[in-house]
């Protein structure tokens, strides 16, 4: 008894300093990246940019008055990320922790002419960022995005995060890409397509980050091409069934037929598309159904009030959003860029009519035909009547 | 009064589930994913009933043999006393592999992810050094020990499969088996061998249920069988619902499932929780296997300690996982290729010929009664 | 016995002899009174009364009163016609109307008798002793128990007095089934133990275990119960208590009622309860006075409290220094803010605040009551903002370390909170050490030890480790004590076992 309590303790004792403790790190050790740009270097190399969290001193915090906290900017260029990963933890002097890592910005020049699996492969494998980090293209120098000073949250890469919900969700514009999305891309063996959102500066103070387009990124050659343009984007997000919410203008045509400068607008509160493909005349005939759900947001124009004026109401809207949706189509088709993801319709319903359009499909959707059922509900009109706030005088009363 | 060595049926029950789910919740369905495709779901749905059958087989042995009918018992009785223990040494042979191999993936567990600068051979000693002490402290309390670690792990891996439900596009699911017929069968054969076919070590645990609880053993233990069937089987689906064509490309399917869970809601970051509760998984399979290998060795060699073997088998696994897998493509053709094969040529071969044999005696129970009277 | 008294003769007919005898046996034992009186025709015979004076009240006159006054009394003739003669033969025969009386005759009893607070009337030319029972030390009155305060409930507790103790017992459980059995420990002590049990409830083997155990305890001397728990433990090594303490005597009586059997000892109001299994410390007798829902919320806000004493710090470490990709984000940045500039590793600064609130609650418990409660408020207010301002310690830190202590407090039982405490240590070494694998492995080897702990031959963990649904309904939330009480009493009563009947 004796000796197994002595045995016990002495490994009780010693248990601690054999530990070696290799992966201790005290959290002032580190350097937690918020968000990371990626360039191309004129010599064709990678050029990473980091941005890591500097804490802010406890008496700014203890004060509550000052904001805590700041960032600080770390470049390095090399020929892999780990590389440069790797040097640039040299220059801080800590180790770099890539898991609250938020956003991840390509420069457009890059994801044009190297392939995405390049860098992707790096945050993948490492213990690093989590699945749900966002991925964006920057127009312009990526690193520069990295210098905006965030509005309101701490760090510019929580901040493009939020953007790009907000942009989603009220409106439309924007889908959201991240890492997970990227890495199941990548292992699907059939050439697929997806959208970016892409950012670009704004002009004067303060300077923004804004979405303005969606970039077409092709797998398997990893690169994008031109992007969509921001009125499309919403209709090819519907397209893909992805679209959150968001606003649909109505121009208003006055007695002449002619737009008069006023619009009435829309509020999609939710919005739902299935996609379907079928074989005509052994083409793909692709038919998205769509289920809109909103309510009036501005009534400048039209009224509501009975149900002819509430059936023209809609029918005004469906055309609108079938015109944009028969347009976004189009560009996509001619684009031989197949983002709505009709090839997998197809392989995972038909996998016969698949094997007869697999060998090219760019080709054959770019040949596809398109139809469009859109049926929109409209919920209500909000705390007004069907009728906009300053009545037109009715031709009877005059 | 109960016998304070003989375990209940639900005991046994949890034992089972530990011994067949402990160290596969970390990998299924990744190395199915790999060889089937789409189609690992298929593959884990035969193996499931393959290791049924199996299971089948070591009840009715030890329906025939009763409280000799453990391992050592059948083998020795229906194959006589010099062939019987030599055709365990194989046996033998195999869980010495096994363990080190579960420890090892431990190991590596912890290295690839969270603690990837710490030498593996802490992991390995650490976790087969408390199951060592686990299994010296006697089956009985080992197993009421599992019945409340069992559902840990279980619920854990269930709130995984839930909270990810917004990863999820069933769509993905399609085109069942997109590689082909055969690649889900060589899925089966994965499966088959790892974990399903294993449970035919389990007949060395048999013999300690106690008497008045035989009636219940075959439904419960055909009901943790198959809940660790539908928990394999959920967690292939929702893998290849979650990553589609890139099930097979991470390494430890359910652990990157819980990291991606969330997003930015509160629920983020629950894959350490759930890492820990994976790696309970393989210790409590690494224990039990302990225990089977300690009690069939002290049968062989006729030691009168049951427990004799415990710590001596620890020694030399911990040094075996430290020096069996060369690197890590080693580790996957030994794992996922050779154990398979090895699991279903000898031992559910063992099986099936203990079983015919054992059916083409008669009841023992019977001779002897009809020699008494 | 000692020496003197073991070869102590008879009581002799001399009162002269007698008196030497014990004079010399208690030689400088000053509280030892010799008085010396007569009686009879004349005033002729001789009595000779003994007792201890800081035992017996200082007017020991009725008792001589009193026995002269029996003499008297009856058909022995008028006092002045006693003789020693009559004397004997009336007391022999009984006729006496006072309590308590007993004739001894043995001088080695004698001794004993005085010693525990009788008076001791000899009287010249017989051979043998009267002896009185008579001690009147003033002991604390039944009160509430400082440690076990309750909101609703009764405020019973037992005191110093073992006769008192098992009175109050007795009142609550007015049955003959309730067993009271006695031993009597230590040579010099001669403490009076007890124990009692349901005989219809409690387990026979249990109780055939106890009485295995407690044998031999004769030998040594008892002075509190703790020193039995000591003797009948199955480890002494391990944290956790083993039996249960209480000075509620209805805690007492609702564990008799379970089929525990309960430990007195004299001159201690402590009651030991044994066993006592893991899930009883989580449960205190209030549960059963307070409403259903409130009871099982505070039943696992327990359990909540369980948890956080024994592992927050240790998690606290394991996050910072090894899985610092756990924390969200936000708060993980707000914790850098705070953390920069502090030069102790994490570890090092937990440790430190550990130790320094440990030691704030030792110093609590030992300041006399009107310094206690100031200083222990002070010295957390400001231990804990100087440690923040002198850039030791992080605020993050400081919340883990009062919130730990404060969910230890919340522990019922002062001996698994104790047991927390010393547990907490470990914990924390092993998560420096390996972060959540070390945390994970502590926590693998706490569990095989509790399941592998035994108390008093069962196991430690009944209810959880051989588990038992229905016994969930009392544990981890109390169910209407009106399903409790139609389905045996007790929640282990659930499990029919040979020899045990329904109390009905």
């Amino acid at each position: 008894m004796r000796r197994a309590v002595a045995a016990s303790a002495l490994l009780f004792a010693i248990f601690p300093l054999l530990a070696g403790c290799w992966d201790k790190n005290e959290l002032t050790n580190w350097g937690y990246v918020q968000a990371a740009a990626i360039d191309r270097a004129p010599d064709g190399r990678i050029r990473l940019t980091t941005q890591i969290y500097k804490p802010g001193s406890p008496e700014a915090q203890t004060a509550g008055a000052a904001k805590s906290g700041s960032f600080l900017n770390l470049t390095n260029v090399s020929d892999t990320v780990s590389e440069a990963a790797a040097q640039i933890s040299g220059r801080l002097g800590r180790n770099l922790q890539w898991s609250h890592m938020r956003a991840l910005l390509l420069s457009e020049d890059f994801a044009r002419n190297r392939s995405i699996g390049d860098v992707l492969d790096f945050f993948s494998r490492s213990q690093g960022p989590r699945g749900s980090t966002s991925v964006f293209i920057a127009t312009g120098e990526a690193g520069s995005f990295l210098e905006i000073k965030p509005l309101i949250e701490s760090t510019i890469g929580q901040q493009l995060k939020t953007v790009e919900q907000t942009t989603g969700s009220q409106l439309g514009t924007a889908n959201r890409l991240t890492l997970l999305d990227l890495s199941i891309m990548a292992e699907t063996p059939s050439p697929t397509a997806d959208l970016i959102p892409r950012i670009e500066l704004s002009n004067g103070k303060p300077i923004l980050a804004l979405i303005n387009g969606l970039s077409v990124l092709r797998f398997p050659e990893g690169t994008i091409s031109d992007p969509i343009p921001l009125s499309l984007a919403p209709y090819v997000l519907m397209l893909r069934g992805q679209f959150k919410g968001g606003i649909i203008q109505m121009p208003c045509r006055g007695q002449s037929g002619k737009p008069n400068g006023k619009s009435d607008a829309f509020l999609v509160t939710s919005a739902r598309s299935r996609t379907s493909v079928s074989s005509r005349k052994g083409e793909p005939a692709i038919r998205i159904l769509l289920k809109m759900k909103g309510k009036a947001s501005e009534f400048n124009c039209s009224r509501t009030t009975s149900e002819q004026e509430n059936r023209a109401f809609l029918n005004r809207l469906r055309q609108e959003v079938k015109t944009g949706l028969e347009e976004s189509m189009a560009l996509i088709r001619a684009r031989k860029a197949d983002v709505i993801h009709a090839g997998e319709y197809a392989q995972r319903r038909h996998p016969r009519l698949w094997k007869s359009w697999s060998e090219d499909w760019a080709e054959a959707f770019s040949r596809s035909g398109f139809e469009a059922d859109i049926r929109i509900m409209m919920t209500d009109t909000g705390m007004d009547a069907g009728e906009p706030f300053v009545v037109p005088p009715s031709p009877d009363k005059k | 009064m109960r016998d304070s060595s003989s375990l209940t049926a639900n005991q046994l029950g949890s034992l089972l589930i530990a011994a067949s789910m402990g160290s596969a919740i970390v990998y299924i369905p990744a190395p199915l994913a790999q060889a089937a495709g789409n189609g690992s779901w298929l593959s884990v749905l035969a193996a499931y009933l393959f290791g049924l059958a199996m299971l089948g087989g070591i009840l009715y042995l030890y329906r025939r043999h009763g409280k000799e009918g453990g391992l050592f018992g059948c083998c020795r009785q229906l194959l006589g006393r010099v062939a019987g223990p030599a055709v365990l040494v194989p046996v033998v042979g195999m869980l010495f592999f096994a363990i080190p191999a579960i420890v090892a993936g431990i190991g590596d567990f912890f290295v690839s992810g969270m603690m990837p600068r710490t030498p593996p051979y802490i992991f390995c000693s650490f976790s087969l050094a408390v199951s060592a002490l686990t299994a010296k402290a006697g089956s009985k309390i080992t197993a009421r020990l599992f019945v409340m670690l069992v559902p840990v792990m279980v619920v854990f891996s269930l709130a995984v499969l839930i909270l990810a439900l917004p990863l999820y596009d069933w769509g993905r699911l399609l085109p069942i088996a997109d590689k082909g017929i055969k690649p889900v069968l060589h899925g089966l054969l994965i499966a088959g061998g790892f974990p399903f076919g294993e449970v035919f070590l389990f007949l060395a645990f048999l013999p300690y249920a106690s008497k008045e609880q035989e009636k219940l053993l075959p439904g419960r233990l055909i009901r943790a069988f198959t809940i660790t069937g539908v928990l394999m089987f959920l967690a292939a689906i929702c893998s290849t619902a979650a990553f589609g064509a890139a099930a097979g490309h991470f390494n430890y399917s359910l652990y990157t499932l819980a990291s991606n869970i969330g997003g930015s809601g509160s629920s983020q970051r629950v894959e350490a929780v759930i890492g820990m509760a994976l790696i309970l998984g393989s210790y409590m399979k690494a224990t039990v296997y302990l225990l089977i290998l300690n009690r069939i060795m002290a049968q062989l060699l006729g030691a009168k300690d049951e427990s004799a073997f415990i710590f001596p088998i620890a020694l030399v696994c911990v040094m075996l996982s430290l020096t069996l897998f060369a690197n890590p493509a080693d580790f996957l053709f030994q794992v996922y290729t050779v154990w398979p094969c090895t699991v279903l040529g000898i031992g559910c071969g063992l099986t099936l010929l203990l079983v015919v044999l054992s059916w083409l005696r008669g009841n023992p129970g019977s001779q002897e009664r009809k020699n008494a009277a | 016995m000692t020496p003197q008294t073991a070869k102590a003769p008879a009581v002799s007919a001399s009162l002269s002899s007698n008196r030497a005898f014990l004079k010399r046996v208690f030689e400088n034992c000053h509280d030892i009174s010799f008085d010396h009186w007569s009686y009879g025709a004349d005033l002729g015979y001789e009595a000779l009364s003994v007792y201890c004076r800081t035992l017996v009240p200082e007017d020991r006159n009725p008792y001589v009163k009193q026995t002269l006054h029996d003499l008297t009394g009856l058909d022995s003739g008028a006092a002045a016609t006693a003789t020693p003669s009559a004397v004997g033969s009336y007391f022999q025969s009984g006729g006496v109307a006072k309590q308590g009386f007993a004739v001894v005759r043995e001088l080695s009893e004698v001794v004993d008798l005085v010693l525990q607070g009788c008076v001791v009337l000899f009287f010249d030319q017989w051979d043998g002793a009267l002896v009185y029972h008579a001690p009147e030390i003033e002991k604390r009155p039944v009160s509430e128990p400082v440690n076990e305060p309750v909101v609703h409930g009764p405020r019973e507790g037992t005191v110093e007095d073992l006769g008192k103790n098992l009175g109050l017992l007795r009142q609550r459980i007015p049955s003959s089934d309730l067993k009271i059995e006695w031993i009597s420990a230590g040579r010099l002590s001669k403490t009076s133990i007890a124990f009692c049990y349901l005989e219809p409830v409690v387990a026979p083997d249990l109780l055939a275990e106890f009485r295995r155990r407690i044998a031999g305890l004769e030998r040594y001397d008892v002075p509190e119960t703790s020193y039995v728990e000591d003797w009948i433990q199955d480890s002494a090594y391990s944290p956790f208590p083993q039996f249960r303490y209480t000075e509620r005597t209805d805690t007492a009586t609702a564990a008799l009622m379970e089929g525990k059997i309960a430990v007195l000892v004299d001159h201690t109001p402590s009651i030991l309860i044994a066993p006592a299994y893991l899930v009883d410390f989580i449960g205190s007798s209030e549960d059963y006075y307070v409403r259903t829902v409130y009871a099982s919320m505070i039943r696992l806000l327990r359990l909540l409290a369980f948890s956080i004493a024994l592992t927050l710090p240790s998690i606290y470490i394991a996050l910072s220094t090894f899985h610092s990709e756990l924390i969200p984000t936000v708060l993980l940045l707000a914790i850098l803010d705070t953390r920069e500039g502090i030069p102790f590793s994490a570890f090092v600064e937990a440790l430190i605040m550990e130790i320094s609130f440990e030691l704030l609650r030792e110093a609590g418990i030992r300041l006399p009551r009107p310094v206690g409660p100031a200083v222990s408020i002070v010295g957390a207010l400001v231990i804990g903002q100087a440690a923040i301002m002198a850039k030791i310690a992080s605020p993050i830190m400081v919340i883990v370390v009062a919130l730990t202590g404060i969910a230890s407090f919340a522990i019922p039982n002062y001996g698994m909170g104790i047991a927390l405490r010393i547990l907490r240590f470990p914990y924390m070494v092993a998560a420096a050490a390996l972060g959540g694998f070390g945390l994970m492995i502590a926590m693998l080897l706490t569990l095989l030890h509790l399941t592998s702990l035994h108390t008093l031959g069962q196991p430690y963990l009944t209810s959880l480790a051989p588990f038992r649904w229905k016994d969930m309904r009392d544990i981890v939330v109390r169910i209407p004590l009106k399903q409790l009480l139609r389905s045996p009493r007790s929640r282990r009563l659930s499990i029919p076992s040979n020899g045990r009947k329904d109390p009905g």
